[in-house]
């Protein structure tokens, strides 16, 4: 009886092992899926970034667009634009009030950066525009070519001396 | 019972393999291999049927000029092979992969044909074929494949890749910089009401990894009007999960900043107009590449 026994514990074995899976390190598949978009814009045209004035206490950016990124997605679903617009503040300030727009109207109040620090020595606003292909290869325009954007933070509080303005934007101004 | 039962199972495994093993050739006559068919007067042998080919790389019909290939390596006969196993999702080795392969554009979905629309041509050959007139290609890049999945166990380490690629249709060259990120949420994709494959605390699982990028930064070369010798690089993600790592799953992701700064000011200089830093303003709402790890328990 104890040869049974065996081959069906062998059997038992086997097929537990199967069942539990592979358990080493390796690489289980690659999804043969590729992901990439283009932006293109009219022939030869430079970027502009967010230009600020003003001094102190209160600073004014604005930028204005000149042309139209068209954008060609390769997937379905979502390309966001995205820009940043960074306030350095000596002093340190107390407290900020930044806001983007008009075309971020929807986002002034809570526009910021994932990870960004909201603080007013750092204040770093980042707004998005949102657009959905719903087919693969599809095309799609991104912000209109007249509009004006601009963000403006008023800091209070501020000591004495400069308001450093450095703007690190990535703004469409083509 | 139960003890009958196995015992009948096994007894019915014993008889199948004594039954395979039993099975007697086929008797063949006297002098003649049992390999060789057998012939006789006034017949020929049929010829040996031509086996299924998945050739290789034809451009002849694209109708573009081949001075647009002229910078990459000459391709290979295996190349079809190779491309219908990358379909199905066989090939595990990335990292190990000839660059005669994947320099290729045709390596890639949606150069030559539509993946979803067959009977389309792809948005690759398609710009070449009708570029967009008075406009450039400035911002573009993706990663062929996306997605993965690993198992890792805890206290070993895996390395993945990637190949990260200039878009169809750029003319400029684009400064990145790699490195690794924890998304909270990962989607199958990304439409409305997409499924939730992972959610984690970013924070918490940055501490459970080491991951080293290589290269850490590149230059991305022009893909429009010709291919450019580095249009597309190979990217290695050196995955470590540290000892004591819960088991579960997890989501490593590669993420894409600047290049370093004097690196950066140098491409600058050298390409002038036609160089684009990094920070795009523009991002696909997910990670160009996630690495779906999964930690086994011991």
């Amino acid at each position: 009886m104890n040869w049974k026994i065996g081959l069906t514990l062998a059997v038992l074995i086997a097929a537990a092992m199967l069942a539990y899976g592979d358990q080493d390190t390796l690489v289980r598949f690659y999804v043969p899926e590729s992901l990439s978009f283009t932006i293109t814009y009219p022939a030869t045209t430079v970027f502009i970034l967010f230009q600020s004035t003003g001094s102190n206490a209160v600073v004014n950016a604005s930028n204005q667009t000149s042309a139209q990124p068209i954008i060609t997605y390769t997937n379905t679903g979502n390309i966001a634009e995205y820009y940043y617009v960074k306030f350095n503040v000596s002093g340190p300030p107390s407290g900020i009030n930044m806001s983007c727009g008009p075309v971020f109207a929807s986002w002034q109040s809570s526009c910021w950066c994932q990870g960004s620090t909201n603080s007013p020595a750092n204040a770093t606003k980042c707004c998005n525009i949102t657009t959905t292909f719903s087919k693969m290869n599809e095309t799609a325009t991104a912000i209109s070519a007249t509009q004006t954007m601009w963000c403006w933070a008023n800091f209070t509080g501020a000591s004495a001396g400069t308001v450093e303005r450095n703007i690190t934007s990535n703004a469409s101004s083509t | 019972m139960a003890k009958n039962t196995l015992l009948l199972f096994s007894v019915f495994l014993l008889v199948l393999f004594a039954g395979c093993a039993a099975q007697r050739k086929p008797e063949t006559p006297a002098g003649i291999s049992p390999t060789q068919p057998v012939v006789t007067q006034n017949e020929t042998a049929a010829p040996v049927p031509e086996g299924t080919k998945f050739g290789t790389i034809d451009r002849s019909g694209y109708g573009i000029s081949m001075e647009i290939f002229k910078n990459l390596p000459l391709y290979r006969e295996d190349f079809g092979s190779l491309k219908a196993a990358m379909d199905r999702g066989l090939i595990k080795n990335l990292c190990n992969l000839s660059e005669e392969h994947w320099k290729q554009p045709e390596f890639y979905p949606n150069f030559e044909r539509n993946p979803i629309e067959k009977e389309k041509i792809g948005a690759g050959l398609n710009w070449f074929r009708n570029p967009p007139k008075g406009r450039w290609g400035v911002v573009g890049y993706g990663a062929f494949p996306s997605d993965a999945y690993v198992t890792i166990v805890a206290g070993d380490a895996l390395s993945v890749c990637t190949f990260f690629h200039t878009s169809w249709g750029i003319e400029t060259y684009q400064g990145l910089g790699f490195g690794a990120s924890y998304p909270a949420a990962s989607y199958a994709s990304e439409e409305v009401n997409a499924t939730l494959l992972n959610l984690q605390n970013s924070s918490e699982v940055a501490g459970y990894f080491e991951v080293a990028v290589t290269p850490g930064y590149t230059l991305m070369q022009p893909t429009f009007p010709v291919f450019s010798k580095d249009w597309t690089k190979k990217l290695e993600m050196k995955i470590k999960v540290k000892p004591g790592t819960p088991p579960g799953g997890y989501v490593v992701a590669l993420d894409i900043g600047k290049p370093p700064a004097d690196v950066e000011e140098a491409w600058i200089a050298e390409h002038l107009a036609y160089y684009v830093g990094s920070g795009t303003m523009f991002g696909v709402g997910r990670p160009m590449f996630r690495v779906f790890v999964t930690v086994p328990a011991k």
